[in-house]
């Protein structure tokens, strides 16, 4: 049975396309048939952070206006099978999108595919909502920054009320990933500790995926983060994939080490 | 002879000879059912007119019955007693005692040897239009998850129960008394329709907004001390809000 999984976040700038690129890459590294959607109708970034922006002919606009067939929009990633991609369209906007359409093509990837996931545009409107909407399951991204906890828990809220699941009575399995984390801040206080976001959001953890310089480096180069397999983001987005496949492994990078001389001598940031 | 009369002798008896000797009375509270003849004027012609007109229609009920006459609905302070007992008595009614608040009446009546009642009607109606005033208040409200940032819940004549938080940007209003399981980050609102009876309570207190009948506190500049981490109560004393 193909899952829905939408990656939103309400504030924009906290990872959500990173985060969708990783896990995504990571899913189908495990095997799992996945596609990718780009809701951010207008901007288009996840072509970019795939690295497939120079393939891009079709885009979900063209299908759910039947200009084009889904499969001569999706694109194969190059580097793991398996893994596929829906761009946003760079000329429309997001009032070109309509419920109807974005079912019919989310109903034929279905037929196709494992996991469905779809990279939300921040802000809460329609964009937002469209993305949410088919939604089986929710990744809810946030920054250990206070305004992006408040956004994040607007957007839990709109998840609960917002989606079909909602409107039929059910509910959408929601998991917090919190990006951009630095141990070492928390511990100085100028960070939001994991403690204080789950406490305050209430949704379980899924994963916590520490400040790096390889995500910017990697988004730069159109390499998901999690190719990187020596970087910590890497390893934190391989373990989000896992527990997000039900896995249970233990929190990494959240605690912060004391750096000996040595490595602060010797030992420069990856 | 000492007499002690117990207030509220209903169907008591109070013997008045504790000592062998047979008593020649006893007192006994009890409730008779008694006619009233509710005035709606002080006009014995007209009280006449209509009497005599009754009395064609059921002459059984008009054989020497004895009445309470009842002057509640009249706003004049006298009236001409003799005249209007005269006329009952004409008409088969024997009065027995006026219900009355003026106080000529009420002296008009001892003086003619009538008994007097204290407006009861009174009392009853401002205790009727008490509960009517009272709001009808509904079951409680359970709201069973987080309130988040955006969200409204309003409980309209009720209490209202929330298990998980009320998260900042949230606003969380009841009629009655309102209980967060959870934290206040938020606004809560109790005492909506300006109860000032009600509280809000809650298992650890960061509240951006806190209003009771319409006394409200902001916390914006407020640095929340380590013990905001235990439970409280906010309630309205003196017009004043106290949080404990």
């Amino acid at each position: 049975m193909a899952k829905v999984v939408v990656i939103t976040s309400g504030k924009g700038g906290v990872g959500k396309t990173t985060s969708c690129a990783s896990i995504g890459t990571a899913l189908a590294m495990q095997g799992h048939r996945t596609v990718l959607i780009d809701f951010d109708v207008g901007l288009r970034n996840l072509d970019l952070v795939m690295g497939c922006e120079r393939r891009v002919v079709y885009d979900l606009i063209n299908i759910t206006t039947g200009e084009a067939k889904l499969s001569q929009a999706l694109i194969r990633d190059k580097r793991v099978d398996n893994l596929y991609m829906l761009p946003a369209s760079q000329t429309r906007d997001k009032d070109a999108l309509t419920f109807e359409g974005i079912e019919l093509v989310i109903n034929e990837l279905k037929q196709e595919f494992d996991f469905i996931l779809c990279d939300s545009p921040a802000g809460i409107e329609r964009g937002a909502v469209m993305a949410m909407y088919f939604a089986d399951e929710a990744i809810v991204v946030t920054n250990p920054e206070v305004s992006s906890v408040r956004d994040s828990d607007r957007i839990i809220g709109l998840l609960d009320s917002k989606t079909r699941r909602a409107e039929q009575g059910e509910s959408v399995r929601t998991c917090l990933l919190v990006t951009r984390y630095d141990p070492e801040r928390v511990e100085h206080a100028d960070m939001m500790s994991v403690q204080d976001i789950e406490e305050i959001l209430a949704i379980p953890l899924s994963g916590v995926i520490p400040e790096s310089q390889a995500v910017l480096r990697a988004s730069n180069q159109g390499i998901p983060v999690v190719h990187d397999s020596e970087s910590d983001a890497g390893q934190a987005y391989m373990d989000m994939a896992a527990r997000f496949l039900g896995e249970d492994r233990p929190m990494r990078f959240i605690d912060f080490e004391r750096k000996g001389l040595f490595s602060r001598m010797f030992g420069g940031r990856r | 002879m000492n007499f002690h009369l117990l207030a509220n002798t209903r169907a008591s008896v109070v013997r008045l000879n504790s000592k062998e000797q047979p008593s020649s009375f006893q007192f006994k509270g009890g409730n008779l059912t008694v006619t009233t003849l509710e005035l709606m004027t002080a006009n014995c012609a007209a009280i006449e007119q209509e009497l005599q007109q009754q009395t064609r229609r059921a002459p059984a009920f008009f054989s020497q019955t004895p009445v309470v006459l009842a002057f509640d609905r009249l706003k004049q302070e006298t009236v001409a007693l003799e005249l209007i007992v005269d006329t009952c008595k004409r008409n088969g009614l024997i009065p027995i005692a006026v219900r009355c608040s003026q106080d000529a009446i009420k002296r008009s009546a001892w003086a003619l040897g009538l008994g007097w009642f204290p407006l009861q009607a009174d009392r009853r109606l401002s205790e009727v239009k008490k509960e009517t005033d009272c709001e009808i208040r509904k079951p409680t409200k359970i709201v069973r998850s987080t309130v988040r940032s955006g969200q409204q819940v309003y409980a309209e004549h009720a209490d209202l129960v929330i298990l998980g938080s009320v998260n900042e940007g949230a606003e969380v209003i009841a009629d009655g008394n309102i209980q967060i399981w959870g934290s206040l980050r938020g606004r809560a609102i109790a005492g909506a329709q300006g109860d000032c009876t009600v509280g809000v309570l809650c298992r650890q207190i960061r509240a951006e907004l806190v209003s009771i009948a319409g006394t409200f506190q902001t916390f914006d500049a407020f640095a929340w001390p380590d013990d905001s981490e235990r439970p409280v109560e906010v309630r309205l004393s003196n017009g004043r809000l106290v949080i404990e």
